[in-house]
């Protein structure tokens, strides 16, 4: 008896500890607010108790991130903050995300690296993290943000040229790494 | 070979987001092309810094409030996963309880119902010899032509109480309020007339209706039977109907104080399909026409007195003639009083005697009717069509009690189920 309520008990504790940091590092880009990136995917993670394993087994990945963007954008709406999300207003989420400058102490080119996204249209700085900060593949990407594969690889690709334009004239790229 | 390469595809190349034949197509391109593959390597150097630069980025954790409000939803997802999956095993032992717990009741309020209405027809379906005791005003038809109500017998009872005058009124009061209180016992009521009927004049009736294997037979024992309790035949009938079957009437009359005997004697001449006794309470009129009567003799007195007295021949006419005339009432009356007491000393007692249908003659082929017989299955289908609705209509209007009554039922089986089902736990 309780053999696979126990699994899944188990199953959303890994969930939770794999995915708990990095949830609330995304909720966090789109809420602007970490309390309320928090409650978001403290709900994500109550919906996931709730969710048929079957249905979320094998994406589980795409499936948080995408139970908390539409919970962040839900919040965001109640908020009546959805203005300040609007493509072309990059410049604003700069503010948002943890202090850049804290972590660019580490290491002076990755400081560059969040000054060169932070210029960047706030749907390409969310693809790129996604890809990049989040691991996901681009097919995982456009389930999360509800859009197409190719708007995908457009988003990206555009992220990181322009990335790598900013930078080259800063660093020895190839070199530097 | 012209493969156009776009930083979509050099993007998608770098991050192994291409397919195999793509992927070739790119590898080649780069062999042929040194621009290529200095971009390639700049976007694969920015790739990795950029992924190294966004991982050093400070992620937050729930609060340990939080962390717990998931942990106990999880537990009890958990738990209503586990019940879930458990009431199946549950569910069809809920189901038999629930029609066990729906049968007994439905027994229950049919045997409270029904009784009342059936068990009447039980009674009409009974030999008489076996259920039934010599009621006043109570008949019994074994012949399904209906039987008297009760509210019948009870007015035939008050009637024989309203009969009475002055002390015997009385008397009979404390009978009728017991009658009335208890006005569906009508044996209780008949046991208070018989108590009462020292000074009360009673007639007694009763008709009989007996099944025989040999009329004729019977009579002969009845007539002999009624001779030897000192009784007399006033009447008789015999006939015989197409099937060959004798029937005979027979009046006889008995003396009251024999009436329960020659009862008794009669009916083990055969088969008792109907009986009917019935009691006339006559003390009102014979206390009133004693009164008259006495009235009248003191007045033929007065008028021999006077007409002593008188000399003169036109009063001796006129009292002549006036004591004509009382005395033509006082005969009256007392020809009205013998009447009644030999109505009051003999009993009467109709009886009719019929013989059984002859083996053969069970279903005479004359008789024999396709039609008669459609017809009286109609009548028999329409008949359980009405007992069904009727039985529909008891049912739906003691729904106020047995709906109720099922609903505490079910109820607690559930909770005696789920009772059972935590102590397994």
């Amino acid at each position: 008896m309780g053999g696979e309520p126990l699994a899944k008990a188990d199953w959303v504790r890994a969930a939770l500890a794999r995915y708990e940091r990095p949830l609330i590092r995304y909720a966090a880009r789109i809420t602007g607010n970490i309390e309320l990136a928090r409650d978001v995917v403290q709900d994500t993670f109550l919906r996931l108790c709730e969710a048929d394993r079957a249905k979320v087994d094998g994406h589980l990945a795409a499936w948080l991130y995408t139970v908390c963007r539409n919970r962040a954008l839900d919040v965001l709406k109640k908020e009546d903050r959805m203005d300040s999300l609007q493509e072309g207003q990059a410049e604003s989420v700069q503010s948002k995300g943890p202090e850049p400058s804290a972590v660019a102490a580490a290491s002076e080119a990755y400081g560059m690296v969040f000054e060169a996204l932070g210029t960047l249209p706030q749907n390409q700085q969310e693809a790129f993290r996604l890809k990049f900060q989040d691991d996901m593949t681009y097919r995982e990407i456009s389930q999360v943000m509800g859009i197409s594969l190719g708007m995908v690889s457009r988003l990206v690709a555009a992220a990181l040229s322009d990335l790598r334009e900013q930078l080259r004239g800063k660093i020895d790229l190839v070199r530097e790494v | 070979m012209t493969y156009h390469i776009d930083k979509e595809k050099l993007t998608a190349y770098v991050l192994g987001e291409l397919d195999e034949a793509e992927r070739k197509a790119v590898e080649k391109a780069l062999e042929e092309d040194e621009a290529l593959r200095q971009t390639v390597a700049e976007l694969r150097a920015t790739a990795k810094l950029a992924a190294e630069a966004l991982k050093t980025e400070p992620a937050h954790a729930l609060t340990e409030g939080q962390r717990e409000a998931i942990t106990s939803r999880l537990e009890k997802a958990s738990e209503a996963a586990r019940r879930q999956r458990e009431v199946p095993r549950f569910r069809w032992r809920l189901h038999v309880a629930e029609i066990v717990a729906l049968a007994v009741t439905g027994l229950i309020l049919l045997s409270l119902i029904v009784p009342s209405h059936v068990g009447r027809v039980h009674r009409k379906m009974k030999p008489v010899e076996e259920s039934e005791e010599p009621t006043s005003g109570y008949d019994v038809d074994l012949w399904g032509n209906g039987i008297y109500e009760e509210a019948e017998r009870r007015e035939k009872l008050s009637v024989a109480g309203d009969g009475l005058t002055g002390g015997s009124r009385d008397a009979i009061t404390a009978g009728r309020g017991g009658l009335g209180s208890a006005a569906t016992q009508a044996d209780e009521g008949l046991a208070t007339l018989e108590v009462s009927r020292a000074d009360r004049y009673l007639i007694k009736n009763a008709s009989l209706v007996i099944e025989t294997e040999d009329a004729r037979k019977a009579s002969d024992l009845l007539v002999a039977a009624v001779q030897e309790l000192g009784g007399y035949v006033s009447d008789f009938r015999e006939a015989v109907d197409r099937l060959g079957r004798r029937s005979i009437s027979v009046q006889v009359r008995v003396p009251a104080d024999k009436f329960q005997s020659s009862m008794e004697r009669l009916e083990p001449l055969g088969k008792v399909m109907n009986r009917q006794v019935t009691t006339e309470d006559v003390t009102e009129q014979f206390v009133d026409t004693d009164a008259r009567l006495r009235n009248l003799k003191r007045t033929e007195e007065r008028l021999l007195a006077h007409l002593d007295r008188t000399g003169e021949l036109e009063d001796i006419v006129k009292v002549e003639h006036e004591l004509t005339r009382v005395r033509e009432q006082i005969e009256v009356l007392e020809g009205r009083l013998r009447f009644l007491s030999h109505r009051v000393a003999f009993s009467t007692i109709n009886i009719s005697l019929q013989e059984r249908p002859k083996a053969e003659s069970v279903v005479p082929p004359e008789t024999y009717s396709i039609a008669k017989i459609a017809s009286e299955a109609t009548r028999s289908l329409i008949g359980f069509f009405q007992r069904v609705a009727g039985r529909i209509i008891w049912l739906g209007i003691w729904s106020v009690v047995w709906v109720p009554l099922l609903g505490v039922v079910l109820l607690l089986v559930r909770r005696g189920i789920r009772q059972a089902r935590k102590a397994q736990e």
